[in-house]
């Protein structure tokens, strides 16, 4: 059995980069891999002896980002408004603005592969589809990125590649 | 061009602040494993001090917490896997066709209809319903909860009964497909599935249970207490519903959105008449209940094979011969009465959590006395509720507790004045370490003060207290993980809310 703290020092960047680009977000990001290695952590026997521990880990860390998105709406809605919140700039925020957009299905696959970098194979058992399917859920993706990026700025012809 | 490689290594440098610390957490976990221990030890005291009522679902849950508590954790020298060993304690109730079945609480629940990868499912999840034709499964459900698509004749092994439920088995194990044929209802199993687990749990769907009480309804008599029903008519029709539910014109239905997104039952209602706006007529995943009497002429085809008698009806000898629309996934009933004189009425009924309050409002359905119709309180619009956002509560009977939350506020959930509209729009598992997000009940010990209908025993026995908040209503209950989930309602009534913590209770196994 793979340890534990190995496990989380490979995935804990790629987590928080999936997460950060799921919300745009880096701190509620954080917080929510915190909450999904927690999991982790307490399951450790049983996750690690998964298909795809990663995957797991992707999805209960989707899972805690968006119980966290949510209770903040609440506490806007509840609370007396504060400061607003300036979160630096991400690199490339139009990409990852259009990654967000993708429909649910493109935009984790997309998310899996290029933020996580997991396997299709991981891919496909933790969005429970044949592999093959996601190899064309990410061509469609991909697709549908490239006509996203190039309408506002047909100028540039940017090309997604991959 | 832009690599996507490339670009996910440059964000990853951008986080290079976010540092990764095993201690966090790791400290993290222990705090949540003391925070159980504390619930576990109320738990305790709340078993010296209550009642009966209360003991044995707490005892459950205390059971739960000190599985959870053992363990130091995965370097520890014991054992690493702290998992509460109960997954019944926080029970899902699905309901397929005139069949209702309880799963693990921690199981996702699939529509295939409406599941993007085709209705294949996977492990620890629940699919209602075939997958698609097209689509080439390389993942099984822990259980497929599916209609015949035809009548068994006879066909299936080894005949049992469960629970008074007929059972055949279709396929052996280690896959074992059993079918109730009389309900018309396959269970398929996984290879990991706790079959005789499962299969102890079946019972008649809310569906089943209205269209029985309603039979036996009918052959006792209606027995009309007057404080606590109200007469409802409309097109030579009358009906009994609740004295407290509002009556409302349907022309006063107001929507929230253009087009309608939302579903005309959408609380304790009776709405007498037709609307001009397109709703759905039940929310398929939070069943109501409620009554709808408009005209059936246009809104439905009873020539076109799809309605049956709702027979052994006679309806206190009026000579009416109700037809009931034959659909397994609805949750709402919808019924056609005609009248001797005067144009078929379409009567839609709420089947609510159980199907109890539909099956007595069916089984009332009689002649208006003089075919007059009701004067429903003008000024009292009942706003169709724009469901909050991406309705992901997969389980049509009862929410989805704890792990997946997952009825999300969103734009557009505000606003709303108490008691006008019908809507779970905020459901919040609290971090316990987190003191913001726990809610600040308004009046204090949260008396219930519904009746024992509606907010009786099981509520209680579950622990789930709930009262006013700022501007709607909240709940406080404690999963078997010692988790504290807090739901927050709002633009409910107090009678929605009642509901609703009841559907709570059914969700941690009461």
């Amino acid at each position: 059995m793979e340890r534990f703290e190995d496990w989380y020092h490979q995935h804990h960047p790629r987590l928080v980069r999936s997460l950060t680009v799921l919300s745009g977000d880096a701190d509620a990001a954080a917080d929510a891999a915190d909450e999904a290695f927690v999991r982790a952590y307490e399951r450790w026997k049983r996750v690690s002896a998964m298909a795809s521990p990663a995957g797991w880990l992707h999805q209960v860390g989707a899972n805690a980002l968006r119980r966290r998105m949510r209770r903040r709406a609440i506490e806007r809605r509840v609370s007396r408004p504060g400061p607003d919140v300036v979160h630096p700039p991400l690199p490339h925020p139009e990409l990852w603005a259009a990654v967000r957009a993708l429909p649910d299905r493109q935009r984790t696959a997309i998310v899996l592969r290029y933020l996580g970098d997991l396997p299709e194979a991981d891919i496909a058992a933790a969005m429970g589809i044949a592999r093959g399917t996601v190899s064309s859920t990410l061509a469609d993706a991909r697709r549908n990125l490239e006509v996203a990026l190039a309408e506002p700025a047909a100028d540039d012809h940017e090309e997604v590649t991959r | 061009m832009i690599d996507l490689d490339a670009a996910a290594a440059d964000l990853g440098e951008s986080l290079d602040h976010v540092h990764p610390d095993v201690d966090r957490v790791r400290a993290r976990a222990r705090r949540r494993q003391r925070t159980r221990r504390i619930a576990a030890g109320v738990a305790a005291l709340v078993l010296l001090a209550g009642g009966a009522a209360a003991a044995s679902t707490i005892a459950g849950e205390e059971e739960a917490s000190d599985g959870v508590v053992t363990g130091p954790g995965p370097d520890g020298a014991t054992d690493p896997d702290p998992e509460p060993t109960d997954p019944w304690s926080a029970s899902q109730t699905i309901d397929v066709g005139d069949l209702r079945v309880r799963v693990p609480g921690d199981w996702r629940v699939i529509d295939a209809a409406t599941d993007p990868s085709g209705g294949c499912g996977g492990p620890q999840a629940v699919v209602i319903g075939d997958p698609a034709p097209n689509v080439d499964c390389t993942t099984a459900p822990e259980l497929r909860v599916a209609l015949l698509q035809e009548p068994l004749d006879g066909a299936g092994e080894d005949p049992q009964t469960v629970n008074g439920i007929g059972l055949v088995r279709l396929a052996p194990d280690p896959t074992p497909v059993w079918a109730a044929p009389d309900l018309g209802v396959r269970l398929s199993f996984g290879k990991r599935a706790d079959v005789a687990a499962i299969l102890g749990t079946i019972g008649p769907s809310a569906r089943q249970t209205a269209l029985a009480d309603a039979a036996n309804g009918v052959a006792a008599g209606w027995q009309v207490d007057p404080a606590a029903w109200q007469e409802v008519t409309y097109g030579g029709i009358a009906i009994q519903v609740p004295a407290g539910w509002p009556v409302t014109p349907g022309a006063a239905i107001e929507s929230q959105v253009e087009p309608c997104l939302g579903w005309a039952i959408t609380g304790p209602t009776a709405i007498v008449g037709a609307t001009d706006i397109p709703c759905g007529e039940g929310d398929p995943w939070r069943p109501r209940d409620g009554a709808w009497l408009l005209p059936a002429e246009g809104a439905v085809d009873t020539g076109d094979g799809s309605w049956e008698e709702l027979a052994p009806f006679d309806l206190g000898g009026d000579g009416l011969a109700p037809l009931v629309r034959v659909d397994a996934t609805s949750t709402v009933l919808q019924i056609v009465v005609e009248p001797p004189e005067g144009a078929p009425v379409l009567l839609r009924v709420g089947l609510g959590i159980d199907g109890h309050v539909a099956g007595s409002i069916l089984s009332s359905i009689r002649l208006a006395d003089d075919g007059s119709e009701s004067e429903p309180e003008i000024g009292a619009p009942v706003p169709i509720v724009l469901p909050c956002g991406t309705v992901a509560v997969p389980d049509r009977a009862v929410l989805d507790l704890p792990e997946d939350l997952v009825v999300d506020p969103q734009p557009g959930m505000g606003g709303w004045a108490p008691g006008t509209s019908e809507g779970i729009c905020a459901v919040n598992l609290t971090d316990p370490e987190d003191p913001a997000s726990h809610v600040t009940f308004a009046d204090g010990s949260l008396p219930y003060g519904l009746g024992e209908e509606l907010s009786g025993a099981a509520t209680r026995a579950a622990g789930v207290r709930w009262g006013t908040i700022e501007d709607g209503f909240g709940g406080e209950l404690s999963t078997a993980e010692g988790d504290t989930v807090h739901v927050l309602a709002y633009g409910l009534s107090e009678e929605g809310a009642a509901l609703l913590f009841r559907s709570l209770a059914t969700a941690n196994g009461t």
